[in-house]
């Protein structure tokens, strides 16, 4: 068989090899084994049409989180190929009405009203856009993560709508579908998937926002113990005025392990109809304008016994899994967003002249356009790659990337939408045209679904946790080198060796993309390395400390978004010039774009990260914060005081 | 000759003797062990092994994708052990243009799946190495050569099917997954995307050719004219006009009585149907000799007064600065509008010329030349300017790409 061997790599482009493995081949290579030669096929049988779709799920190790071990994942260089050709087509035919839905959808009304008129949630709820993600024995139009993905990117261009369908389905009737049991699935599904009942999730509080472990609103059992009483507000619900269904999170006294009573949260589902739901005014707010929100008063909701979602108690865990779910979409809705808008500003930057020459030939215009590209190109690429995840891995741990796909899109969107309204120039600014829109609507998306800085957080510590598990007897002995001399100083040669500044590079990326990708490849695996040390450097410096160090666990999230965005768009579009998709070039040229620009940031980062607080201004920043904080604001003397 | 001996011997074998020949107890005899290099094969005439199957014997008028497939079936469901396999492929392929199968897919499968699956894999390396089965390796490569020429791109399926008949050492299992890697990046390489299907209503066309052609400028407008609109027009077309808000500019510019010509048909190439186009010309305006030596003489390497155009410190009227030309001035004229109308007729183009007064009222003060001679011999009204497909293949290849 040896000389068979010699025979297929031959065979094979030696570009194939590695990059179409897993997409047009993977069929052809695996079933070109050894049984072909034993004769064994007499009858060739076509594939049966009518396969039920199981397809067996990949058992694949978390890709942010390896992230900070050093641990690059090789197979998520291949893009993935959720949706088999029917699927995909079936969606197509899907977002063709939705499309044509929407460009009728009058925004500008919507944003000064207020309020989304009633033929239009009726025409949502028509199309089923209001049960995307609920099974379809339920009544649903049971899509995966990436169908539901590409629908987002339409809903996204009136931003009112997308938030009020999010809300109702990302996350108001996303715990029943994680946590629910069988029987409140039956019963609630079916009305929630036609849009007859509207949901909403009621978990920030006066009191707490990002901080879900805080609510006051309490729940107690009733004496005869078939129902719980409960009491408490909300605040800043989004679909509060509408919604006919609430997740809703409020603390129960559990015996704890010890044995004495503890306050834990609990999930509840709460309809409107149990009486004593009242809801306030709704918010006026400075963007999705068109969404209700308003605050929630429960005032002794009896809730029966079997609506409790989960177990009692187990409430945090549900509202975070919840949370962590729905990020990834935003991902996609930016970019549907911001398609839009950079498709009208280009039209003005063809048609606008300025000094006798249109604005597209300006380079600086050109920069910002180019710009624009790449960050949608990435964005684009880190939301369906998470969603392939989601849909392909078995038990997906998807909760960092999801984070991290919000972060930068949130981020790219509100960069961007101010950049279009700069070339958009002063029509930007009126509010005749649909743009300053967009520009409020994309405030919202730093804030909500967890606030950036807390997703930051967020990501660095579920890496640092991660890492730390492995690195925990290592960090120690380093933190301790008077009591392992030995070790220290193998240490310290072990990371002199390993040269910081310039580590060689061992896990051969670039052989699983295509040659052209090459260069940007490398600086991937380059920072990959030096990310690895950093954290691991990180580690020894803090100790347990490491998790109040927010400078730092923002640079690491940073670095860790970029390292996930640059692999994102490597494989995408690696993936699109090996199939040959229309465009393919240019894809090439906005992810080796990216590749470039996030290597600059990456590098600042972690040459930050390296040096520590002593030589960065961390703590001057610190001291001048300090300061402020003192004397109530900003202190420094007015410039034209004199000191006599 | 090699190949006629081999092949006739064949064909008395099989005759004679169906069984023994099936067995290969006479290997020696056959062509493909005594030829080792498969340059033979291919340069044999394809048509002297065409035997014509009765199966292909249809009326002119049903020659379709239906009685193609019917043929082919008949070939393969005939009760008996199956002959000419080989030859019946060829024949297949040659009737495929004539009953429009040519660029299916499906037709193409129909044809390789005839050949029987796990016979013609090799079992040891020389078989491997020395093309086993060369007159069967050669007919499907010829397939798929066709399939190719007729830009028509193998999916897993077929894939599947040559790999199960020539296993993975098969020279058409390796030009399969070439024309499988390479073909659909050739798909997408123009940079001008056209729909899978051209339309067949000639307006639509003539739609997809003025977008194409404005392409060039990013600004360019297309309008539909109807010229019953007009009173005077003789001919109840459309005109399918191109102009962009540069090139509405630069007419505005021309001075009075200066000639535009109004010139054509051209022809332009839309997958395998063409439509004629006409243009308005303008002469182009060459550089005065004094302009040209001032230009010349303009220091570059001055930096002691820098000075920006865009804060009006440069007069944009200075002969020595050239102001870059835009795409639709040329150094054989400015096309000032292009234009696709329904009859190709003069009045046609006459009625353009009145519709663009309107936006472009410098028109007016021009004089139009109307030139009668297309470059491309008589002008063919657009209605039947839909080629058949045999001529475009000399054209382009007869690819589909």
């Amino acid at each position: 068989m040896a000389s068979y061997k010699f025979l297929t790599s031959k065979s094979w482009m030696p570009v194939l090899r590695h990059v179409s493995k897993s997409h047009y081949f993977q069929t052809v290579y695996l079933s070109s084994s050894a049984s072909v030669y034993d004769k064994d096929i007499k009858e060739y049988k076509a594939p049966q049409t009518d396969t039920t779709n199981v397809v067996k799920k990949l058992q694949r190790p978390p890709f942010g989180k390896n992230l900070f071990l050093g641990k690059f994942d090789n197979e998520i260089l291949a893009f993935p190929e959720v949706l088999d050709k029917e699927r995909l087509q079936m969606l197509d035919e899907m977002v063709a009405p939705v499309e044509k839905f929407f460009e009728a959808i009058d925004s500008k009304k919507i944003d000064a009203e207020g309020k989304i008129p009633k033929e239009t949630l009726d025409g949502l709820k028509a199309l089923g856009l209001f049960g995307q993600q609920i099974p379809t024995e339920y009544g649903g139009l049971g899509f995966n993560a990436t169908e539901f993905a590409r629908i987002a990117e339409i809903t996204a261009i009136d931003s009112s709508v997308a938030v009020t369908l999010a809300a109702h389905q990302s996350i108001g009737l996303k715990g029943l579908l994680i946590a629910g049991n069988e029987e409140q699935k039956a019963k609630y599904l079916p009305r929630l998937a036609t849009g007859e009942w509207v949901a909403a999730f009621c978990l920030t509080e006066p009191g707490s926002g990002s901080d879900a472990a805080s609510v006051q609103t309490k729940a107690v059992l009733s004496d005869d113990g078939n129902h719980w009483i409960m009491n408490g507000n909300k605040i800043w619900i989004s679909n509060g005025g509408i919604a006919d269904f609430f997740t809703v999170f409020a603390k129960t006294s559990v015996r704890g392990k010890t044995g004495e009573m503890e306050d834990r949260v609990t999930a509840f589902l709460v309809e409107r109809n149990f009486g004593g739901v009242t809801h306030g005014k709704p918010e006026d707010k400075l963007g999705i304008r068109g969404s209700n929100t308003c605050q929630v008063f429960f005032e002794n909701v009896p809730i029966p016994k079997e609506n409790v979602l989960g177990e009692v108690g187990a409430g945090f865990k549900i509202a975070l899994n919840i949370l962590n779910s729905g990020r990834f979409s935003m991902g996609s809705s930016g970019a549907g967003m911001l398609k839009k808008l950079v498709g009208w500003s280009a039209e003005h930057a063809i048609n606008r002249k300025q000094f006798g020459k249109p604005l597209m030939e300006f380079e600086l215009i050109q920069e910002k356009f180019a710009k624009m590209a790449v960050t949608i190109y990435a964005m684009e690429s880190m939301a369906y790659l998470t969603s392939g995840m989601l849909d392909t891995y078995e038990e997906p741990d998807c909760a960092m990337e999801a984070a991290m796909v919000k972060v930068f899109s949130s981020e790219a969107v509100w960069n961007c939408t101010s950049e279009c309204l700069q070339i958009l120039g002063g029509l930007g600014y009126m509010k005749d045209y649909p743009y300053e829109r967009f520009l409020r609507d994309a405030r919202i998306l730093l804030i909500f679904e967890g606030t950036n800085e807390i997703l930051r957080i967020l990501i660095s510590l579920l890496g640092l946790q991660h890492a730390g598990k492995s690195l925990s007897e290592m960090v120690r002995k380093v933190r301790n080198p008077t009591a392992n001399p030995g070790f220290a100083v193998k240490k310290m040669w072990e990371r002199f060796r390993r040269n910081p500044q310039n580590p060689s590079l061992n896990l051969h990326l670039e052989s699983f993309l295509h040659p052209s990708l090459k260069r940007p490849s490398e600086l991937l695996e380059k920072r990959v390395l030096q990310f690895e040390m950093a954290v691991e450097i990180l580690l020894s410096r803090h100790g347990k400390e490491v998790s109040t160090k927010q400078m730092d666990l923002r640079r690491v999230a940073d670095v860790a978004i970029d390292l996930f965005a640059m692999t994102a768009v490597l494989s995408r579009s690696s993936r699109a010039y090996c199939i040959g998709l229309r465009n393919a070039e240019h894809e090439l040229e906005l992810a080796n774009s990216f590749c470039v620009d996030a290597d600059i940031r990456c590098e600042r980062l972690i040459s930050e990260l390296f040096a520590g607080e002593q030589f960065t201004q961390d703590l001057s920043l610190k001291k001048i914060a300090t300061t402020i904080f003192q004397n109530k604001g900003y202190c420094a003397e007015h410039p034209l005081k004199q000191n006599a | 000759m090699a190949v006629k001996f081999g092949l006739s011997l064949n064909r008395i074998l099989q005759r004679a003797l169906p069984q023994v020949h099936n067995c290969k107890l006479l290997p020696c005899l056959q062509s493909r062990h005594i030829h080792i290099n498969s340059l033979h094969f291919k340069n044999k005439e394809p048509n002297e092994l065409i035997v014509s199957p009765s199966m292909f014997y249809v009326p002119e008028g049903d020659r379709n994708k239906d009685t193609f497939l019917e043929a082919v079936k008949i070939y393969t469901t005939r009760p008996g052990p199956r002959r000419a396999q080989v030859e019946f492929i060829y024949a297949a392929l040659k009737e495929m243009e004539e009953f429009g199968v040519h660029r299916d897919l499906e037709a193409y499968k129909d044809i390789i799946d005839i050949l029987p699956k796990g016979k013609y894999i090799p079992t040891n390396m020389f078989q491997a190495e020395f093309m086993h089965y060369p007159k069967q390796q050669q007919c499907i490569i010829d397939v798929l050569e066709q399939m190719e020429n007729n830009g028509v791109c193998p999916d897993k399926e077929t894939d599947q099917m040559v790999l199960n008949i020539f296993g993975r050492h098969g020279a058409p299992t390796k030009k399969l997954r070439r024309m499988a890697y390479w073909m659909p990046k050739f798909k997408n390489q123009s940079p001008w995307a056209l729909p899978q299907k051209i339309p067949n209503s000639n307006l639509e066309i003539a739609k997809l050719a003025v977008q194409r052609m404005g392409s060039v400028d990013p600004a360019t407008e297309m309008n539909i004219f109807q010229t019953s609109e007009l009173q005077d027009a003789i001919d109840d077309t459309w005109i399918v006009n191109g102009q962009s808000a540069n090139q509405r500019d630069l007419l505005a510019k021309l001075k009075e009585k200066q000639t535009v010509y109004v010139e054509g048909a051209f022809t332009i190439w839309l997958r395998r149907t063409s439509i004629n186009y006409f243009i308005l010309r303008s002469e182009p305006v060459p550089l005065t000799e004094e302009e040209q030596k001032q230009r010349n003489e303009y220091d570059y390497d001055d930096v002691s007064e820098l000075r920006s155009w865009m804060f009006g410190e440069e007069n944009l009227t200075r002969k020595d600065i050239v102001v870059q030309p835009s795409v639709h001035e040329q150094e054989d004229g400015t096309i000032l509008a292009i234009a696709i109308t329904g009859t190709c007729s003069k009045d046609s183009l006459l009625s353009w010329i009145r519709f663009l007064e309107k936006t472009n009222p410098n028109l007016a003060n021009l004089s139009i030349l109307f030139a009668t001679n297309s470059p491309l011999g008589e002008v063919a009204p657009a209605i039947e300017s839909n080629m058949p497909s045999q001529p475009l293949n000399k054209i382009t290849g007869g690819s589909d790409l």
